[in-house]
């Protein structure tokens, strides 16, 4: 270890011995894990130490050690993606998963969270209270706090807007210890609110993707919390496989299907204009082979997803409605009417689902997309759900340039995840490989990102050495800021500028 | 060269002016802040224009102060430093409709008005404060984040993306239209995140001092064909509070207002001053105005279960059901919502305007349940400079489904009468010192209350000048203004 004696113990006296830890166990614990494993952090190296404070002014003091000896520091929330996995050696890596803070405040719908607490976690106490929030299809037990700072993706974006901007206040520690107060929180005790005074600094926290605590560490924020019904979601099931049954005199579940994917999108916006319903997504058949082959093991997947690429119909494009009573039954049976009104007249079938969910509210899970072997990768837009026609196209048939290694998608259609009413959505495709081909991966994606500069997609793996110049010089800019806010060039090095996926 | 040949040389001779009278009109504005003269005016008509005045700016360190509306308020264009007016009526294009995305490409010179009736024409609206001025840039009236009169939609900002010239000259611009050949590519320019930090909110709440936007895209939603009016009148707005949470949380509903007597009248009021102090005795003291709007399929369907909704809340609280007319005001209910959602007619004598000539506004954000507390916190210093208590205009805005409002004061006065311009100056100085010291959260801190509240956020305001070191070193774009 060649962090300093005197640092080290610095670190110890601020939150107490057992807090922090060199032990080879803990730091290979702390190097790899979670979302994207084998994938980011291929490059990962241990952390010199791991220390675990548990409230923010202990992370300024840490922060503050950090730059009296130049040791880089990366914070992490619930390790949940690798993505703050480290690849520089002498890493103090803040683990911030004692920081369970939660207030809720049921009145003005919104929750005060530490970054120790999970989706599932708010979830539980929300339901209690007749509230809601939604989990990200990325995986329930990811941190809040790190998952909307960083990402925030959720088809509850269908009514309730992107991720990120569900934050409200917000607490700070600056890269040299300085905490930083957003919103209400500036000069209030509140954090209801998340915009100035004057402009909003939360525009620093991230732009496609959060910094990834290349500009400091977040130490609390103020979330957004949504009304629910009064029924409850009764858990069925044994645990972990438990689903929630749905009240079916609120919530109903449809699978729509459409004739060809520009119907689908032509019959998104329709739903959109008629602002009906929760969640509005289209389901992949890759990703419905995956969740059907759940305790099944890869081979029984591989096996059935070739069997039904043999007979598939790649036009065919499935989405799920779930209408909602929110106001009464009544309106349920609104939402219904119109839903069948809109896929009759875009000659698509609907029925109703189970009256079930695995997924959305409560326990999602797509790091079981792991458990069918190999490596993927997903390509995310973000953009109108037209602009989705163009990008999952052109990925498709760049795939199909590298099918095999790839594995053979069956040119079936991909995920369209509306947001806001169809003013934006999400498009996904996921591409998997054998974990000995992982540089078709690469190469895949390489291809993919020289396409959006020539057809104007936008994904959210931006990369700043090939974007930077063509969008408008970001990148420079990016670098002053980084060296504005973090002149010794500690935290996180060297995010937000750079992605782990491209550095050799 | 002097700065105006300088000038002229970027603009056009005819787009440049050092006319005193002609500057005097950008010296001052619609509210007590000192007036201050410019020493320039230009007129781009496009964005290289706008990005050699920049640059000019930075080699001789001229302040710049862009405006965008023919009519100002709150001082937020007023060149506190002198230097030159970017002007940018003449950009005045609605440059793109995207009916399927519902997102609309417009200039800073576009007004509410015009923007509204381009978008009628296509069944759509825009997500509008309450009466904007005709004049008033729907560009700069959402960059200053006017709250909509619509808190059903979680998704609160209505801005999409923008393009700006940086304060060194370069231009940005945001999330998805930043793509490499926008408009002409797959992009349509709807995603708002990044590249790199939201560029979007950086600019918004800045008074121009972090940049000069140069077009934005705004959402619109679909207009609605069917309507339903409710009145709920209250003698007390402590009275009216639990009823919008409750509207809220039922997700119902589209527009929805609270309004003192004195605002509601000054709306409603078509003969000054006989019809204000008629409809000033009969209407109730408050009045919480809903929408009930019908989808864009099966209207009246959505409008009968939301209307039960509404219905089940009044017996639940034990208060009247909600009435579908105003006592005073006759056929209201039928054109409310049309009102609504449309700017402040151009024939009109402006509402804010009628009564005395002038109108201070002050506004802050809070929680529904302190709205009551606050009202009572403002008479202090309302009184303490004698301004009559039943004068004052109170407007109330939930705003996400409740989960906060506007809570908006009005203080109308002569602005003819110096001495009483003087003593609004003083009551607005104290109103905001006495609300932010109670916890009014100002949101858009504009002149003497912006120091008020930086002093207090000590790690916002660092932080902040650091950000705009970041990006204006020099401090060209509207030095003076916040904490800059």
């Amino acid at each position: 270890m060649s962090i300093p004696k005197e640092a080290y113990e610095a670190l110890q006296s601020i939150v107490g011995p057992e807090w922090v830890s060199d032990d080879p166990a803990v730091r290979i614990a702390d190097t790899k894990g979670g979302y994207a494993t084998g994938v980011v952090d291929v490059n990962a190296v241990p952390p010199g130490i791991s220390i675990q404070p548990e409230t923010g002014e202990e992370i300024q003091q840490i922060i503050k050690i950090a730059n009296r000896y130049r040791l880089p520091f990366i914070p992490t929330s619930t390790f949940f993606s690798a993505m703050c996995a480290p690849t520089i050696d002498d890493v103090i890596m803040i683990d911030l998963k004692r920081m369970t803070q939660l207030e809720i405040n049921e009145k003005d719908l919104y929750a005060v969270v530490g970054p120790g607490i999970s989706h599932s976690m708010l979830q539980a106490e929300l339901f209690k209270r007749g509230l809601m929030t939604f989990v990200p299809t990325c995986g329930a037990q990811s941190s809040v706090l790190a998952n909307l700072v960083h990402c925030g993706d959720a088809v509850i974006g269908w009514r309730f807007g992107l991720g990120y901007r569900r934050v409200l206040a917000v607490e700070w520690v600056l890269p040299n210890g300085d905490l930083l107060k957003l919103g209400s929180r500036s000069y209030l005790k509140d954090y209801f609110w998340g915009e100035g005074p004057g402009p909003d600094l939360r525009a620093l926290m991230r732009g496609n993707e959060g910094h990834e605590g290349g500009l400091g560490t977040i130490t609390k924020i103020g979330v957004k919390i949504f009304p629910f019904i009064p029924e409850k979601l009764e858990p069925k099931g044994v645990s972990p496989r438990t689903t929630l049954k749905l009240p079916e005199n609120r919530m109903k579940w449809y699978n729509v299907t459409m004739p060809t994917r520009e119907v689908a999108v032509d019959f998104m916006y329709e739903l959109g204009r008629c602002e009906i319903g929760l969640l509005v997504s289209s389901i992949p058949p890759l990703f419905r082979y995956v969740a059907r082959s759940r305790g099944k093991g890869a081979a029984g997947f591989w096996e059935n997803w070739k069997k039904f690429g043999e007979n598939a119909d790649k036009n065919l494009m499935d989405i799920r409605v779930l209408c909602f009573g929110w106001t009464s039954e009544k309106q349920l049976a609104y939402e219904e009417k119109v839903l069948l009104d809109v896929v009759a007249e875009f000659g698509g079938t609907a029925s109703a689902g189970p009256a079930t969910d695995e997924s959305n509210f409560q326990s999602a899970d797509a790091v079981c997309s792991w458990f069918i072997g190999g490596r993927f990768l997903s390509e995310v837009y973000f953009e109108s759900l037209d602009c989705g026609l163009h990008t999952e196209k052109g990925v498709r048939e760049l795939a199909r340039l590298r099918t095999p290694p790839l594995a053979d998608t069956w040119d079936t259609p991909m995920l369209w995840a509306p947001y806001e009413f169809g003013h934006m959505g999400k498009q996904e495709s996921l591409n998997y490989v054998d974990d000995k081909e992982i540089d078709a991966l690469r190469a895949h994606e390489q291809a993919c990102r020289e396409m959006d500069l020539k057809i104007g997609g936008y994904a959210i793996m931006e990369d700043t050495r090939m974007f930077g110049k063509a969008w408008h010089n970001y990148d420079q800019w990016m670098k002053k800021l980084k060296a504005t806010f973090d002149p010794n060039n500690l935290s996180n090095p060297p995010k937000p500028l750079e992605r782990l996926l491209y550095e050799e | 060269m002097g700065m105006k040949e300088d000038l002229a040389a970027i603009v056009g001779v005819e787009n440049v002016s050092a006319d005193a009278e002609e500057l005097k009109l950008y010296s001052k504005d619609y509210s007590v802040s000192m007036p201050s003269m410019p020493n320039y005016v230009a007129r781009p008509k496009n964005v290289e224009e706008i990005q050699n005045i920049v640059k000019l700016a930075n080699r001789t360190q001229i302040p710049l102060i862009p405006c965008s509306s023919s009519i100002h308020f709150n001082g937020a264009a007023l060149p506190v430093q002198g230097g030159i007016m970017v002007d940018l009526r003449k950009m005045n294009r609605i440059l793109n409709i995207d009916i399927r995305n519902r997102a609309i490409r417009i200039e800073p010179g576009v007004t509410w008005t015009q923007l509204q009736d381009e978008l009628d024409r296509h069944d759509l609206m825009a997500l509008n404060p309450l009466f904007a001025h005709p004049l008033k840039s729907a560009l700069s009236g959402s960059l200053e984040r006017e709250p909509m009169l619509i808190p059903k939609f979680e998704y609160g900002d209505p801005i999409l993306n923008l393009e700006v010239v940086l304060p060194n000259g370069d231009l940005m611009r945001s999330g998805s239209s930043c793509t490499v050949g926008f408009p002409d590519n797959a992009a349509d320019g709807v995603n708002p995140q990044g590249p790199g930090i939201d560029w979007v909110k950086l600019f918004q709440g800045a008074q121009g001092t972090m940049g000069i936007v140069t077009w934005m895209i705004v959402k619109a939603e679909v207009k609605p064909k069917v309507n339903k009016t409710f009145f709920m009148p209250f003698e007390r707005i402590d009275q009216a509070i639990e009823p919008i949470y409750r509207i809220q949380k039922n997700m119902i509903g589209s527009e929805c207002l609270l309004l003192n007597r004195v605002n509601l009248a000054a709306i409603l009021a078509e003969k000054w001053p006989g019809d204000f102090s008629f409809l000033r005795e009969i209407l109730p003291p408050w009045t919480l105005i809903l929408i009930l709007a019908g989808g864009w399929r099966r209207p009246e369907e959505r409008i009968e279960y939301e209307e039960e909704a509404l219905n089940r809340i009044t017996m639940e609280l034990g208060i009247p059901e909600a009435h579908t007319s105003l006592k005073g005001a006759p056929g209201l209910e039928k054109k409310l919502p049309g009102m609504l959602r449309n700017a402040w007619p151009s024939e009109k004598v402006y509402w804010k305007f009628g009564y005395k000539g002038s109108c201070q506004d002050i506004y802050f954000h809070t929680v529904l349940s302190k709205a009551p507390d606050f009202t009572e916190i403002v008479t202090e210093p309302v009184a303490a400079n004698g301004y009559p208590l039943d004068e004052i205009g109170i407007y109330i805005q939930p705003l996400e489904r409740g989960r906060a409002c506007h809570f908006e004061c009005n203080f109308y006065y002569n602005p003819q009468d110096t001495k009483t311009a003087n003593r609004i100056h003083n009551l607005y100085v104290e109103a905001a010192e006495t609300l932010i010291n109670n916890g009014a959260f100002f949101t858009r801190p504009y002149g003497p209350v912006a120091n008020m509240v930086y002093d207090k956020a000590a790690s916002y305001t660092a932080a902040l000048k650091k950000t705009k070191h970041w990006l204006d070193p020099n401090n060209v774009m509207a030095p003076g203004r916040l904490c800059f």
